[in-house]
């Protein structure tokens, strides 16, 4: 528990510490990240221009596709903000894994969005903006991608370290610097997250895209296997019936049915998340970027079908971790029970994203712990990368490009890319080091990713089957989407409004798609050429 | 109107279950189809380049325009 000065005490210091993470672990997991550098360095010699960096030369297979997407979304921030919402929602969260499943299933079988996007051999979202509405919408709206995804990567560094550092008991340690440089010990997280963004902004930039697929492929293998064999361990050390029961004893019916509010859930909630489930596959751009690096439009149907497997698990398990971390604390052990829920009115707990991993720590064994946490820093990596890669492309491709009247060539533009890459990580790092939010982390990302996806999914859906949606609509659109930023906490208490980050996701869904039909109807185009017209909005069937 | 207690335990049961072996078959899969899809990818990849080399010597594509 922390005492006044914000300081853990000696007890609690000691029993954060406890796990079974040895030195042969360490040796696995500073051994693995090594793995994804080579990698880097053998697929760069591959890189000749733009398409291979972005898109891998649009030549991905289905297999080769699923592990990728797998690889990207079942990151280490998506196992840590899952876990956490499972140790606060219970069994109750497990809607958000279906609602993911279930979307991007249905997807896969129509095709939605994804499938004239890639018919229409484009490389972004923002370029699709260019051909269907004009240069204009694909500044503005590369701009609020960028500002809105990179915001929502702010938190990802600092809460993929948290995990290292719970796992190996590393806490509320510090590490010496060189007594030469005298300077103050550092502690372990930040020194963890310059460790891991270095290895990531080292690889990235050298491969692109090529490399990225290879990494997400040797970590789809590490990391899916890593997450059975941790489940059923899990299981094992608690006992199947146990856990529901313990569940039903802390939480009541509201840790098993998500339609009570009382559970920090409700039926509003549950049609805000049944609809970040189809953005999650069909609008954010590192899974749109998969579609697009897909060796044909056929093939992408199939992956996403497939892939809706992974985007249940990607969350269900990280869920049953957190559920299991919350009943072997509740129940196991209580020196932790004190530590995360402290009796004393007032005494503020230890961050209960630091429960899942203290729960692996001391249930895993030596070696598998170490393969486990690997996996992780794998999952870490390569979620990284694709984002990395995906804003960075966003900026070079759709904003400065075009604002240099596309006379950028191939070298200038992959070398700028990199440049952006290594601005982001700067960023990153600079973010998880200043950033104090108390909100659960899957409610800032759905906030911060709202900013974005709100506006491009009405741009999506109005440029791909309506065609009477206009480039003004689309401006507006795009603007509307900002009204996102009012499900921040801090906005909210600065404006003085108080509702939940799911209305306000939900209402700003209504005002995008409202500018979209509204600006389109009272400002439509003028008529193109028929020629340029069909250019434009071409059939897939005819691709 | 809420669904009885025991419909939501035994609706997540079968939820989890079910997707956790469905996701360890298509773990397999995966990883074998996975080694010939990157053995397509490289091959793919370097025939494009040949392609794109010889349509430059034959003056049909400038590379320093392509992006």
């Amino acid at each position: 528990m922390e005492t006044a000065t914000g300081q853990l005490s000696q007890t609690a210091v000691e029993v954060l510490s406890k796990t079974n993470f040895s030195t042969v672990d360490w040796v696995i997991v500073i051994c693995y990240p090594l793995i994804s550098v080579v990698l880097g360095i053998v697929a760069s010699r591959f890189i000749a221009n733009m398409k291979d960096f972005v898109t891998a030369g649009q030549s991905l297979g289905t297999c080769l596709g699923i592990a990728t997407l797998t690889g990207t979304e079942l990151g280490l921030i998506t196992v840590m903000y899952s876990a956490q919402k499972g140790f606060t929602g219970g069994f109750a969260a497990f809607h958000i894994a279906l609602a993911a499943g279930i979307t991007t299933f249905v997807v896969g079988v129509t095709g939605f969005l994804i499938y004239r996007l890639r018919a229409m051999g484009i490389y972004t979202i923002p370029e699709f903006y260019s051909r269907r509405f004009g240069i204009k919408t694909q500044i503005l709206g590369g701009v609020m991608m960028a500002f809105g995804g990179i915001l929502n990567m702010g938190l990802f560094l600092k809460v993929g370290s948290m995990f290292l550092v719970g796992i190996t008991g590393m806490s509320d340690q510090h590490l010496p610097l060189p007594a030469a440089w005298g300077l103050p010990a550092i502690p372990a997280l930040h020194a963890i997250m310059a460790f891991l963004l270095l290895l990531v902004l080292i690889y990235t930039c050298l491969g692109g895209m090529i490399s990225v697929v290879l990494a997400d492929y040797v970590q789809f293998i590490v990391l899916s296997f890593g997450l059975l064999l941790t489940t059923a361990l899990a299981v094992w050390e608690l006992g199947w019936a146990d856990i529901f029961t313990a569940v039903q004893q802390i939480k009541g019916p509201a840790g098993f049915d998500p339609t009570i509010s009382e559970g920090g859930f409700g039926f509003e909630y549950i049609v805000w998340m049944g609809f970040l489930g189809l953005i999650g596959c069909s609008v954010w751009p590192t899974s749109v970027a998969r579609a697009l690096a897909a060796e044909s439009p056929r093939t992408v149907k199939k992956q996403f079908m497939w892939a809706s497997v992974s985007y249940t698990i990607r969350f269900l398990v990280p869920y049953f971790w957190g559920i299991c971390a919350l009943v072997f604390i509740m129940g196991h052990d209580a020196q932790l029970k004190e530590l995360f829920f402290p009796a004393a009115e007032g005494a503020k707990g230890v961050d209960n994203l630091y429960a899942m991993p203290i729960f692996l720590g001391r249930i895993l064994p030596p070696v598998l712990i170490g393969i486990i946490s690997a996996g992780m820093v794998a999952a870490f990596m390569s979620t990284h990368d694709s984002y990395l890669l995906c804003w960075s492309t966003v900026l070079t491709q759709d904003v400065v490009a075009p604002l240099f009247g596309n006379r950028l060539g191939p070298k200038t533009r992959i070398w700028l890319t990199r440049f952006f890459i290594v601005l982001i990580g700067a960023y990153v790092f600079y973010w998880g080091l200043i950033y104090e939010g108390s909100e659960d982390v899957w409610d800032y990302m759905a906030v911060t990713g709202a900013i974005y996806f709100t506006g491009a999914f009405a741009l999506l859906a109005g440029g791909l089957y309506w065609k009477r949606a206009s480039s003004t609509g689309a401006v507006l659109a795009l603007l509307a989407g900002c009204s996102a930023v009012f499900g921040l906490t801090p906005v909210q208490n600065l404006v003085g409004i108080h509702a939940p980050s799911a209305r306000v996701g939900l209402f700003s869904i209504a005002f995008t798609l409202l500018a979209m039909i509204g600006g389109s109807l009272i400002f439509p185009d003028k008529p193109k050429p028929e020629k340029e017209d069909a250019a434009t909005t071409e059939s897939p069937e005819t691709t | 109107m809420s669904l009885p207690l025991e419909f939501w335990i035994v609706l997540w049961k079968i939820v989890f279950v079910g997707v956790v072996c469905l996701f360890g078959g298509m773990a397999v899969w995966v990883t074998i189809g996975g080694v010939f899809d990157i053995k397509r990818l490289f091959a793919r990849i370097a025939a494009s380049h040949e392609e794109d080399k010889n349509k430059a010597e034959s003056g049909k594509l400038n590379p320093k325009s392509e992006i």
